[in-house]
């Protein structure tokens, strides 16, 4: 039988008292996403909402349960196709709206209504490269061990042990333990 | 008053999910084809209209069909399931009591009147409508059995936008409503009871539901009674609420038709190997070991040149177990000593017996149960979700074709899927495009 996990090591030291504060990191879905049964990811294929920060490859997470709104970004059928565009009223009429002067608005004619597929909530775009070389930087640093000028990298690993007999010298203005204040 | 019953139910749901990444469908003939693209198992409105039928060999219609302009898709499993889940999801939050009864329908339980009961169940209809592009029906009354006639009344009539109360429907038709409704399409009568209701001269709902009970009792069952008495709206079909959790069933099948005849004892313990594995996952997952492992296979029955042959062998474990390795092997030697080399086989399948209860099965240490204590199940069952089907597998298990249709392994054997639509839900590198453009 497998040995169940114990969720506190009992027998070293005192319990973690953050134990009782911890349930997992935040998640970013449960963030960006307040209907996840109507939500989908779809990705992008153009340069025509460019204007609106939406670039060729982003994600966009479109829920489909929100009633589009002038000014949403949404995701429309034209031609049997989904298209991501603005929403825009103009004389009563809804029009689609590319964010790039490079493109033509879109208005429906009279005969038929204008299917929205859903609405974007946001999107993602990714910054960083995918084939990363990962070489450092000069003149940069990745942690905010105290800087101690003069040395080179092995000073970190070769500081002074902590707990050594005299007290540093820093400490001396603070009122200390079993002190009568 | 008695609480009403509410059946929800998607319009052809597998071609309505077709149509949701993919709008250009909308409003053509769609056909979703079965396992290996065999036969039509589902067909969208204009595929109805143009007269094909559930079940039909698409090979024979094939022809016809692409002139008349329908699109044929392979099942999309795991798109359906996604989207199932999800207007499940939905249409639990409107009323309470859900029972999913199968991918696209369930049960629901309205502790309101009618007129609520109608008006809950047309905003239901419409977050799910909105929010998935899945068309649902929904049939409101007094039984399960009703509400099912109810359901078909509401697909069957426009008018009804969707949502039909049996009671109004009863009240502006009169027993025609239920006499337009031929016995075979009543819930739980199936093609054998339909001729000999037939016979006694029961043609439709309502000879049923005026039928003596008794009579209905002895010389057929309890359970058409029940029937009887549902029709004439006493409530007496109870809940599975089990269907929601995912049953534990009492053993776990996993066999597949092969898309060309296999021969050999090597393409046969690939295939047994896959099917082990995938069986072994079920088991997993329901929490169970099991204490036989039975493999078969069979050659066509339908090829006059040759003998039929069907191979079935159970043998025991030693020790109940979960580990995909001792089942695998054991599925394997089961098959090993009566393989015939020279037949070429068409099915094969793996079947786990005797299941016992993972934390039933106590014994003193050193005799515990073969478990599968190095999680090697869950480490293939977690590869093959983060990085796709059979990337790692057991033997043959592991080696992947190339595409979708080939996906489960690249033997030459696995299920033929060519037509098969992007899994948008549930594959990163399948997600919808829209255009920016």
């Amino acid at each position: 039988m497998p040995v169940p996990l114990s969720l506190e090591a009992v027998h070293a030291g005192f319990p973690s008292v953050a134990q009782d504060y911890f349930a997992g990191d935040f998640s970013f879905d449960q963030n960006v996403i307040s209907n996840p049964d109507t939500t989908f990811i779809v990705t992008v294929a153009g340069d025509s909402m460019e204007g609106a920060g939406i670039w060729d490859g982003d994600l966009l997470v479109v829920d489909r349960s929100l009633t589009p709104q002038e000014g949403d970004v949404v995701v429309a059928v034209l031609d049997g196709e989904l298209t991501v565009k603005r929403l825009l009223m103009s004389h009563g009429k809804p029009v689609l709206h590319p964010e790039n002067p490079a493109y033509p608005d879109f208005i429906s004619s009279d005969a038929q209504s204008l299917m929205i597929w859903g609405v974007v909530t946001g999107n993602f775009h990714r910054q960083s490269r995918s084939h990363r070389k990962d070489r450092p930087l000069p003149g940069i640093s990745r942690s905010i061990s105290p800087q101690t000028t003069g040395q080179g990298e092995e000073s970190t690993a070769a500081q002074k042990p902590r707990h050594e007999g005299s007290r540093p010298e820093r400490w001396a203005s603070y009122p200390q333990r079993g002190h009568s204040w | 008053m008695a609480q009403l019953l509410v059946l929800a139910d998607a319009n052809s749901f597998y071609a309505s999910c077709e149509q949701v990444f993919n709008p250009s469908l909308v409003d053509r003939p769609v056909v979703v084809l079965s396992n290996n693209d065999g036969c039509v198992v589902a067909r969208s409105p204009k595929a109805k209209a143009l007269g094909i039928s559930n079940g039909t060999p698409w090979f024979q219609i094939q022809e016809q069909a692409m002139e008349d302009g329908v699109v044929a898709r392979s099942s999309n499993y795991e798109l359906y399931a996604s989207m199932s889940a999800r207007m499940m999801s939905i249409m639990g939050r409107f009323l309470p009591g859900q029972e999913v009864y199968s991918i696209d329908e369930c049960f629901l339980r309205s502790p309101w009147g009618p007129n609520k009961t109608m008006e809950v169940c047309a905003r239901m209809r419409e977050a799910v409508l909105t929010g998935l592009g899945i068309p649902v029906s929904v049939g409101i009354a007094p039984t399960k059995t009703l509400a099912k006639i109810a359901n078909h009344w509401a697909k069957d009539h426009p008018a009804s936008r969707g949502v039909t109360l049996w009671s109004q429907t009863e009240e502006r038709y009169g027993d025609q409503a239920l006499a337009s409704v031929p016995i075979e399409e009543v819930w739980g009568v199936g093609r054998r009871l339909t001729r000999r209701l037939q016979a006694l001269g029961l043609v439709n709902a309502l000879d049923l539901r005026q039928a003596d009970r008794s009579m209905i009792r002895h010389r057929f069952s309890i359970t058409l009674e029940r029937t009887v008495l549902e029709l004439r709206g006493i409530d007496c079909i109870e809940d599975q609420p089990d269907a929601n959790e995912g049953k534990r069933s009492g053993q776990i099948i996993c066999s597949r038709m092969f898309s060309q005849p296999i021969t050999g004892f090597d393409q046969m313990s690939q295939a047994l190997s896959v099917y082990s594995q995938k069986a072994c996952r079920r088991l997993r997952h329901q929490g169970s070991l099991c204490c036989q492992v039975s493999a078969f296979c069979a050659s066509s029955p339908y090829n006059t040149a040759r003998d039929y042959i069907s191979l079935h062998r159970t043998l025991p474990l030693p020790n109940p177990s979960d580990d995909p390795l001792i089942i695998c092997k054991a599925a394997c030697d089961a098959l090993r000593d009566p393989f015939d080399p020279r037949a070429s086989y068409i099915r094969a399948g793996v079947v786990l017996v005797g299941l016992v209860d993972k934390g039933d099965y106590q014994t003193l240490p050193g005799l515990e149960a073969d478990q599968d204590r190095h999680g090697l199940g869950m480490v293939l069952d977690e590869v093959n979700h983060r990085f796709g089907a059979a990337r790692v597998g057991i033997g043959y298990g592991g080696i992947r074709g190339q595409g979708k249709g080939d996906e489960d392994t690249g033997a030459s054997w696995t299920m033929r899927r060519e037509l098969l639509s992007p899994r948008s839900t549930t594959r990163w590198d399948e997600m919808a495009v829209v255009r920016a453009s």
